[in-house]
């Protein structure tokens, strides 16, 4: 390797250097990590747990008022005890603790201080736990620092980095021979991972990749001043919406031509906009014209210093992050009754778990009385089914759970109930449409579920969505982001676009549907909806094809065939 | 005591030892925790114990349809205690919910020692 200089200690720049570049790495790695999890923890977040104590970690680090790597690593090992966030963020605030006491009393580190650091991390990481389990970053951290211990006579610290990172990553690797429960699910052990992650972030802050990303973000500060030269006003105010109907995406429509960092958000009741413009007044009377102003608030930018202007954005992003949350608590609410429904006076009522705000609507239009927040990866409990039979007024009800991981949930909730409950198990969003076409009230309970039932027969259900780990499945050999199409919860077809996929499965599995409907999630448009409706009609002219916007997360398209 | 969960077909009765068993088991399994101590607070000391009589460092309360678990552990100096002790809670927590099929009302946490490690002066 001839590098141009070697790297032959660390002094405290550089040190700092390398934590911010494994911060950065963490970040970057942070949903990986979490999808690693598979260890029996009640939260798959390790990857969010390490980045959080790292960051604690690192903020603590800027803290310190000496370039000294005994006071610089002593600052970080506090700031990760400080801020040490679940199991990995203890082991992780543990590991820096050995890097603070292999360095004591030291100016610089040099390469044998950082086998001793990486050494002592193992070390000390060891000692907090009463039954070590092999396979999981502890493991990974002892066999780095005994790759470390073997590489003294290597002068380059950079070099010494790159091959105890070689070993760390093949050691990481074993894990899954070292844990079953690793194994079973294709993974390597995620805190093992998040401990190379970092050591790779170092070795990119050492070498000075780390730079670029410092660019990134400077120059990222130079756009927004531009920006607040433009638009000088930087403009706020609160509606109190008098017409439901207002669309919060036809105000956005309306006034973005006035300015920039447009922010709309709120509910049915109450909206914010934020806007930086050189027309306040125009935005207020547009306003106006949705309901009532509350909280107005006119700020001139050009005349606030920089520093003002920081925390006033700061302030702001706060306020919207809220807002924002506040609103999607909203239609997320874990129950929605459906008021129309209720003077209806049926003898029968119908539950519903679904997920997405179009999904649910058109649920409601059918004629669901209560819906359930709820689907893939976010199960519903027992007790959510109790509360939602409760509120019930009928005492016959029909529960849709459109999940098959759910349909043991609302069982186990109707055996607690006594009112008539019967569940129609529907495995996906189509079968509950189809099913609530063929809802007569005036039906008795066990008709209602064979017609129903019936009915869900004739529907087949496309689903696409993106793999979340690499995985082996009905002899499909699945990576991470892949995209999946499954037909009736089986994966038929994996490939790279969403498009081919689709394709694929039209290719294999046409039986004549004469009525398609494609319902777009998050992260579709209807542009791509409408792309999808032409391979259909490519396949048969004379099918009727309906296209709605569901809404739903994780499912970019739910289709379904009739 | 017993915890009864009861389905159509009969009851299944689950002992306070089994609980108290698993407990301590998932709790052990928590990074940080490195002993139980004894859960007679007459002894004074807080003795740590090994693996075979682990669940006399927990205790576990079952009062009709409440459980309440306690557990006395001693913990590695230098960690996070108080994250340590929210990491236990909450594994065993998920623990009995998963494995025993138990929801818990309380989990009670006393940190009885710290264990200062062999590496550090």
């Amino acid at each position: 390797m001839a590098q141009n200089d070697i790297i032959k200690s660390i002094d405290g720049k550089l040190f700092k250097k390398m934590c911010y570049g494994a911060l950065n790495r963490l970040k970057d790695q942070q949903s990986y990590i979490d999808s690693l999890n598979v260890f029996p923890v009640p939260d798959g977040d390790t990857g969010t747990n390490m980045l959080l104590t790292f960051q604690e970690a690192v903020e603590n680090l800027d803290q310190v008022r000496s370039e000294r790597i005994d006071k610089l690593t002593q600052g970080l090992s506090k700031g990760a005890l400080m801020g040490a966030r679940g199991n990995s963020g203890v082991i992780l605030s543990q590991l820096l603790r050995g890097f603070s006491e292999a360095n004591k009393t030291k100016k610089v580190m040099s390469n044998e201080d950082l086998i001793k650091s990486l050494s002592m991390a193992a070390k000390i990481a060891y000692q907090g736990v009463l039954k070590p389990v092999e396979g999981t970053i502890l493991t990974v951290s002892r066999k780095a620092a005994k790759r470390a211990g073997d590489l003294q006579d290597i002068d380059d610290i950079d070099e010494l980095l790159k091959k105890v990172i070689e070993s760390t990553h093949k050691a990481l690797n074993k894990t899954p021979d070292q844990l079953p429960q690793l194994k079973e699910a294709g993974v390597v052990d995620a805190g093992g991972q998040g401990y190379l992650t970092i050591l790779e972030g170092m070795r990119e802050g050492l070498t000075g990749k780390i730079e670029v990303k410092e660019e990134k973000v400077v120059k990222k500060e130079v756009s927004e001043e531009e920006v607040d030269l433009k638009y000088a006003y930087c403009t706020q105010t609160l509606i109190n919406v008098k017409d439901k109907s207002v669309e919060i995406d036809d105000i956005k429509n309306d006034i973005e031509q006035f300015g920039d960092s447009l922010m709309v958000v709120g509910d049915e009741e109450i909206i914010k906009i934020h806007i930086h413009t050189n027309h306040p007044g125009i935005i207020l009377e547009y306003a106006l014209k949705t309901g009532s102003l509350k909280d107005i608030k006119i700020d001139n930018m050009k005349l606030q210093n920089a520093e003002m202007r920081e925390k006033h954005e700061m302030k702001q992003k706060e306020e919207y992050e809220e807002m924002k949350e506040q609103s999607t608590e909203d239609y997320d609410e874990k129950l929605i009754v459906n008021s129309k429904v209720k003077d209806l006076n049926r003898q029968t009522a119908i539950i519903a778990v679904a997920k997405g705000k179009g999904i649910k609507n058109i649920l409601m239009e059918l004629g669901v009385d209560l819906i359930i927040d709820g689907g893939q990866s976010m199960n519903p409990s027992i007790n959510d089914f109790v509360e939602a039979i409760e509120k019930i007024e009928q005492d016959s009800i029909i529960v849709l759970p459109n999940n098959k991981n759910i349909i043991s949930a609302a069982q186990q909730a109707s055996s607690l109930s006594d009112k008539n409950i019967s569940i129609v198990e529907t495995k996906a969003i189509p079968q509950a449409i189809a099913a609530l076409l063929v809802f007569n009230d005036q039906d008795d309970l066990d008709n209602i579920k064979e017609n129903m039932e019936a009915e869900i027969k004739k529907v087949k259900t496309i689903e696409i969505t993106y793999a979340v780990k690499n995985s082996k499945v009905n002899g499909y050999d699945i990576k991470e982001n892949d995209v999946l199409g499954l037909v009736n919860g089986t994966i038929k077809a994996v490939g790279s676009s969403e498009l081919d996929v689709i394709e694929e499965i039209i290719e294999s599995d046409w039986e004549d549907e004469d009525l398609i409907t494609i319902y777009y999630g998050d992260g579709a448009s209807e542009d791509d909806a409408e792309k999808i409706k032409n391979k259909f009609t490519d396949k048969s002219s004379d099918a009727e094809i309906e296209i709605y916007k569901g809404g739903q997360p994780l499912y970019p398209y739910i289709i379904s065939l009739e | 005591m017993v915890k009864e969960i009861e389905n159509d077909l009969g009851k299944i009765l689950i002992s306070e030892e089994v609980i108290e068993t698993v407990a301590g088991l998932s709790a052990m399994e928590c990074y940080g925790l490195v002993g139980m101590s004894s859960k007679n607070m007459q002894d004074g000391i807080a003795d740590l114990l090994g693996w075979d009589n682990l669940s006399k460092g927990v205790s576990v309360e079952i009062e009709e349809d409440e459980v309440k678990v306690k557990l006395n552990i001693v913990v590695e100096y230098g960690t996070n205690i108080h994250e340590v002790a929210n990491n236990i809670i909450e594994r065993v927590k998920y623990t009995l919910k998963n494995r025993v099929g138990i929801e818990v009302n309380n989990i009670d946490i006393n940190v009885q020692g710290v264990r200062i490690g062999n590496g550090t002066e």
